[in-house]
């Protein structure tokens, strides 16, 4: 270490957690030497890049089939590249005037990557894929090591992955089991690492300036809280090093403790429930989350990549699927959310300037209503059939007479727990006029912070205004968890704050009924709550509303 | 083209063209009748072919839904050419984006973490 490199590297929080472990580096791709040898025998050379192309087919065949979805569809597709009839015949013309085995393999899917380009749209992404296999073939001939993912000595061995960022294709193979956290170079809090560090409740430090000088099996201490540290601490003192693992075992052993249904230390119950993706996802909500039921199901997940939307009969099929595996639980269904980040090919919503604020959530049944029907029908079919406590809701709702033209059309088709979300801050204005017509909301943190704020959630420079802790965001959020218990009705919060531990006590204060996050989120929520008594909690939300900053409102919730 | 012995125009049943999976899927077959000495064709109408069995050919020929596309093959015996490329004209009619957990999780991974 020289006089000038700080210890301690400070990032963006991505996902909170606590870690140390020996840093691993992603496996930045081969670089062809300067000088290209002469080949003698051009037969050998031939062989020896066909061998190549072959063993990274069967690798990649062989990772195809450990992953799932569209991960196993990409890498099946980038196999059969390396396969290619036509790309072999490019690397045996260049091998025939001459060229090396690694210099004719990378001209040969150069000029692939040409005509891919030069086809434009899609097929212009199809050019990383082809990266990625020129990059692992030329690693295999020059007998270096293969880019991507470290492949440490010891197979078992646990480590802080370091890299500039990770790409989809990273993240979709990534050994979860043995990643202690993941540090990023560039990258915001909500891009691709992020999403998935949280997803696996894996610590994760983003945009972190000096990453890059951290070596190959440093040591490295990494401790998140969100909204207050994201630090790597590099040459950590033994004693340093024991007291974090002390600590790993302390919160280790408090969450084993955590089971079953959420509550205060005096019985007041918070459901705790999942935010599930796709039927996929369903194991999350057994084993060690034990959620309650799912509080947040997006639906759009059976809508996106198609051109045309599902039909009635495939619809009920995955519902039925979905509520099938959760008998007896709640399960609350969100309808078609398309638009604005989302959009749908066969939701045809013209060009908006900005689609953030345009027809998106159950504004989209404004223009397709059949879509909407058809989603309620098939929900109510499958509900029919199956035993979970199933409940609908309707995304963006903006005024009283959308939420009661929600329930009225969910209604006419036999569901009997109606329900709307808040994320549009005139929904929350007008909560009292809201609550009186559903059955039950849940609010949507994540929008409705970026709708108070006017900031952009893709946008990392205004991040900071869209911290749930922002007291105009909290006065927000208590003042439709008041209207909601005064009717007593059920009220929800699904959004990113849920997953707060320093947050569960004082949402349960403000009077929300259940907190829906990531499966991951629950065991140290549920911890959370458990320390406290309901009174505490009601102490906590009245200093927290007292606040008048993010920092003061955090240090409010510190009993 | 000199040498064909068989040659059939067919639709592209595929909602996204003939793009990833469903090239994938076309070249796998495609690769298969070629092991069994039937190489096919396929390209434009009117338009230079090319290998079936290669998924970037076939991806850069970027047939697209609703286009027609021409199967040829030069394979001597007339009865398995037939036979070869009907099957695969069967397959590229075909609607090859139906969808699978694939597409499912892929979404899931596109969208923000959160509501």
């Amino acid at each position: 270490m020289t006089a000038t490199e700080p210890r301690v590297l400070t990032g963006l929080a991505a996902s909170p957690g606590l870690a140390v472990g020996p840093a691993r580096r992603m496996v930045p791709p081969p670089e062809l030497p300067t000088t290209e040898p002469s080949v003698t025998d051009r037969d050998a050379e031939l062989r020896r890049a066909i061998e190549a192309l072959d063993e990274v087919a069967d690798e990649l065949e062989e990772t195809a089939g450990r992953a799932s979805g569209e991960a196993a569809g990409v890498l099946a597709a980038q196999a059969m590249m390396a396969r290619d009839v036509s790309l072999r015949g490019s690397v045996q013309r260049a091998v025939e005037s001459g060229r090396a085995a690694p210099w004719a393999v990378r001209a040969a899917i150069g000029e692939a990557q040409e005509m891919m380009r030069a086809a434009g749209g899609y097929l212009a992404e199809r050019v990383s894929d082809l990266e990625d296999l020129a990059n692992r073939t030329i690693a295999k001939l020059l007998g270096v090591a293969m880019p991507g993912l470290p492949q440490p000595e010891d197979p078992d061995e646990a480590y802080v992955l370091f890299a500039g960022d990770l790409a989809p294709a990273d993240t979709a193979t990534l050994p979860v089991e043995k990643v202690l956290a993941i540090v990023t170079e560039r990258g915001g809090p909500t891009g691709h690492s992020a999403i998935i560090a949280r997803a696996a409740g894996i610590p994760a430090v983003v945009s972190c300036p000096g990453a890059a000088d951290v070596a190959d099996g440093e040591t490295v201490v990494v401790r998140v809280e969100v909204g207050e540290t994201a630090e790597v601490i590099r040459y950590p003192t033994d004693d340093e090093v024991q007291a974090v693992e002390r600590e790993r075992t302390e919160l280790a052993a408090r969450l084993a403790g955590s089971k079953g249904p959420g509550s205060t230390a005096d019985g007041h119950r918070v459901q705790l429930l999942a935010n599930v993706g796709s039927v996929d996802n369903l194991s999350a909500l057994t084993g060690d989350s034990d959620a309650e039921g799912v509080g947040l199901f997006r639906t759009e997940v059976l809508f996106l990549d198609r051109a045309s939307a599902p039909g009635i009969d495939e619809q009920r099929e995955a519902y039925r699927t979905l509520l099938a595996a959760l008998p007896g639980r709640d399960v609350v269904i969100r309808t078609l959310d398309a638009g604005s980040d989302k959009p749908l090919a066969f939701v045809q919503l013209g060009d908006e300037p900005n689609p953030a604020l345009g027809v998106r959530g159950y504004r989209t049944a404004a223009v397709q209503p059949r879509l909407l029907d058809d989603q309620l029908a098939a929900i109510a079919s499958a509900a029919g059939e199956t035993e979970a406590n199933v409940r609908v809701m309707a995304p963006m709702i903006s005024t009283p007479d959308e939420a009661a033209a929600f329930v009225e059309q969910a209604r006419k088709h036999g569901l009997s727990s109606v329900g709307v979300m808040i994320e549009v801050p005139a929904a929350a204005l007008r909560i009292d006029e809201i609550a009186e017509v559903v059955d039950f909301v849940s609010i949507g943190t994540n929008d409705l912070a970026q709708y108070t704020f006017a900031a952009d959630r893709t946008l990392g420079d205004v991040a900071h205004l869209l911290d749930p802790w922002q007291p105009a965001l909290l006065q927000l959020i208590a003042r439709v968890a008041g209207a909601l218990r005064r009717l007593g009705k059920p009220v929800s919060l699904c959004g990113e704050a849920a997953a707060d531990p320093l947050l569960a006590p004082v949402l349960a204060g403000f009077g929300f009924t259940s907190l829906s996050m990531a499966p991951t989120a629950i065991p140290a929520v549920r911890a959370a709550l458990a320390e406290v008594t309901l009174d505490e909690c009601r102490r906590r939300a009245d200093r927290v509303l007292a606040a008048a900053t993010p920092v003061d409102a955090r240090a409010a919730a510190k009993s | 083209m000199a040498g064909t012995t068989f040659q059939l125009e067919v639709t592209v049943g595929s909602r996204v063209g003939l793009h990833a999976r469903p090239a994938a899927a076309v070249a796998g077959a495609a690769a298969e009748a070629a092991k069994r000495g039937v190489g096919i064709r396929i390209g434009r109408p009117g338009a230079d072919p090319v290998d079936a069995a290669s998924i970037l050919a076939l991806m850069s020929l970027g047939a697209k839904h609703g286009e027609q596309v021409v199967l040829s093959t030069d394979a001597a015996d007339a009865e398995q050419a037939e036979r070869e490329v009907r099957q695969l004209a069967e397959l590229i009619a075909r609607d090859l984006d139906a969808p699978d957990a694939g597409a499912a999780s892929a979404a899931d991974s596109k969208e923000p973490a959160q509501s």
